[in-house]
């Protein structure tokens, strides 16, 4: 290397910190000899300078829309929180304040009496939208387990001997729960569940074997000529039923789910009270995961039938008005596999997952199909993950499976200015559940040395990850399923 | 002399709200001072208008949390810029912030915005290009040691030693000046 190189190579690391005493020397001696390398010295020191001042580019205005509010809606909720209480500060004497204490005991027991009526009223969460977090529903080794909302202090709903129960699903009002009930060992019938919050009451409000619909799902019905039979439903240790994806309609009184029979499955509605369970989607589409639009008059489900019928569909609960969202998807790639499709919580707009040339993508897609975007594109993730949105509709959160066995971070997206997606840090599987009141998310991650799954509360500002208690000690075993939180009055 | 407040009084509220506000107040006021030098640092290492707001985006969210958590940053300027480095760092191979056509499920308009002008009309095209011809690390520690980050700040956010940071910055300037210079149509 020549001499000038060498110099100017002392000359850049002179920017960056003091030379040592033989190295400035050298410099110090070449630049009095070569004018050409002083330039190119004094040039090092501008390039410097010009990359200090390269222009201001203002962020675009949706950008400071959203940074903005996340500055200002933190704020917001952090001045609710507790006061803090100051060391070495006097604490004030009521007692010694005489009539003012007087008064204030009687402002006290005047609100007493306005909280005991208003309580009495039992007062109910809104259907969608921000409400206070209640109790966490999830299965934990085939049981029903409820915890309060940080997560703690477990109470088993459910104890049957002879059955396994999963899928624990509030219903938007915050006083049942809805699961499925499967019977052992033969797991040749299964049962929806409805019971109070407290357990109370638990009753089945359908079983598989007795809904002589479901059979229609494995007869071949666009085959000319087939006969329509009903009637129980024959199941086996060779034929797989299941029920799953359970939704409650907002009014609280019916429950949507997927029937799946030998993987073929369609979307059904049972009442809630029991009085019935109709199916409402084409089993050629092979409709699974359906959610209530807030309004109650859609339901949206995907399909994975492939051939070109993948895709977001929307159907009325009587089964019609059948159409897809979006259009674009039908003739692009019949080889489209969808996950499930969400409504926000205005009910204008509907988040997906599908994996389109490999690449797992979220999109939130307008009602009428016509404004259909990607939200997120990551070709080293897996999906299996469904985007869900937070309460108040501003953003979006899903998995991202980047690690193993499915697992990955949650993706965090700010949906209304599309300015933010940020990672929380746990690697987690499964589901993303909101808290009602968005300051957290829950979702399962692998218990370490116990090859079963717990679930873990992360909170969104922070990205700080708490594992939730994970046993009850009389239902044993650390296997959570999917979370449901309760939703309550504000 | 007046006895101190207890925390259940009237006058501790008001002095835990006003605190919680300061915060705030403090938060709006980094935003609108670092904003948009920020953005132009992270759209020098990234080449991409989007990608460049994700980050900045995310280092303030980021800000906010620590802010929150009490632990606000000795020199907040210093970190974002570092923060913001790391960022681009770590999204480096990802595509996953794939949302620039997700504006228009949101009702902008049609007509552009003076930011949008503004970045329009670029006059650091030639050293951008320059930087553009660099590999991503050595971008990002030009831009963090010309903030005035020393090499061991340039180094833990892009995950080096104090030593090989000064190796990469070192290189990195020659680099960028020979790049230049060709631009300039100088033989060297």
């Amino acid at each position: 290397m020549s001499r000038h190189r060498d110099a100017l190579r002392l000359a850049a690391g002179a920017l960056d910190g003091p030379l040592g005493e033989r190295d400035s020397r050298m410099l110090a001696a070449h630049l009095e000899t070569c004018a050409a390398c002083e330039v190119e010295t004094e040039l090092l020191t501008i390039d410097q300078d010009r990359i200090r001042s390269l222009a201001p580019r203002p962020l675009s205005a949706q950008t400071r829309v959203a940074v903005l509010a996340d500055i200002r809606s933190t704020g917001a909720s952090s001045s609710t929180r507790t006061w803090r209480v100051v060391p070495g500060v006097r604490q004030t004497n009521w007692l010694a304040t005489g009539p003012s204490f007087l008064v204030l005991l009687a402002v006290l027991v005047a609100l007493l009496v306005i909280v005991g009526i208003v309580a009495s009223s039992r007062r109910l969460p809104p259907p969608v939208g921000p409400a206070r977090a209640g109790m966490i529903a999830s299965d934990l080794s085939g049981h029903i387990v409820v915890t309060d909302p940080m997560g703690q202090h477990p109470v088993q709903l459910t104890s049957g001997p002879v059955a396994v129960d999963s899928d624990p699903t509030w219903s938007p009002d915050g006083t049942r729960l809805a699961f499925i009930r499967q019977d052992q060992p033969t797991d040749v019938n299964a049962h929806l569940m409805v019971m109070n919050a407290d357990g109370s009451a638990e009753h089945p409000i359908a079983s598989i074997a007795t809904v002589p619909v479901v059979t229609e799902l494995y007869l071949p019905t666009t085959v000319p000529g087939a006969q329509l039979a009903r009637g129980p439903l024959k199941v086996g240790p060779n034929r797989r039923v299941e029920w799953l994806d359970l939704a409650w309609s907002l009014d609280d009184r019916r429950i949507a789910f997927t029937a799946s029979v030998d993987a073929k499955s369609s979307i059904f509605i049972a009442d809630a009270d029991g009085s019935g369970v109709v199916r409402i989607s084409d089993p050629m589409i092979r409709g699974q995961h359906p959610t209530w639009a807030p309004d109650g008059r859609t339901i949206a489900f995907t399909s994975t039938a492939g051939g070109g019928r993948s895709g977001v569909y929307l159907i009325a609960p009587d089964g019609s008005g059948l159409r897809r969202v979006p259009e674009s998807y039908r003739s692009i790639d019949p080889t489209l596999s969808f996950a499930q499709a969400t409504w926000s919580p205005q009910g204008d707009r509907i988040a997906y997952a599908v994996v389109a040339d490999g690449v797992p993508q979220v999109h939130i897609s307008g009602i009428g199909g016509d404004s259909d975007v990607t939200v997120y594109a990551e070709p080293d993730a897996g999906m299996d993950s469904v985007p869900q949105w937070s309460p108040d509709g501003t953003r979006l959160a899903w998995i991202a499976a980047t690690g193993q066995g499915g697992s990955g971070p949650i993706e965090l997206a700010n949906a209304e200015a599309a300015a933010t997606v940020r990672s929380l840090p746990p690697l987690v599987q499964g589901e993303v559940v909101w808290a009602p009141d968005g300051s957290r998310v829950i979702a399962r991650e692998e218990a370490p040395g116990w090859g079963a799954y717990r679930l873990v509360m992360i909170d969104v500002t922070t990205g700080v990850a708490s594992a939730m208690q994970v046993s009850t000690g009389a239902a044993g075993g650390n296997d959570h399923g999917d979370g449901s939180w309760q939703r309550l009055a504000p | 002399m007046d006895e101190p407040a207890g925390v259940d009084s009237p006058v501790f509220a008001v002095k835990v709200v006003a605190a919680s506000d300061d915060i705030e107040a403090l938060l709006v006021a980094t935003f609108e001072r670092e904003q948009a030098r920020l953005n132009a640092f992270a759209y020098a290492a990234t080449h991409d208008t989007s990608a460049a707001e994700d980050a900045v985006a995310e280092a303030f969210a980021r800000l906010v949390a620590e802010v929150r958590a009490g632990r606000t940053p000795d020199t907040i300027e210093a970190w974002l810029f570092r923060v913001c480095g790391n960022l681009i760092l770590s999204r480096g191979r990802r595509t996953s912030v794939a949302r620039r056509a997700l504006g228009r499920l949101v009702d902008r308009g049609a007509a552009r915005s003076p930011e949008d002008a503004a970045i329009e009309r670029e006059t650091d095209s030639e050293l951008l290009a320059a930087l553009g011809r660099l590999g991503r690390d050595a971008r990002v520690a030009l831009l963090l040691a010309a903030q005035g980050l020393s090499a061991a700040e340039v180094g833990g956010a892009i995950g080096r030693t104090p030593e090989a940071t000064r190796t990469l910055l070192c290189r990195s300037r020659l680099k960028l000046r020979d790049e230049l210079a060709h631009g300039e149509g100088f033989d060297r």
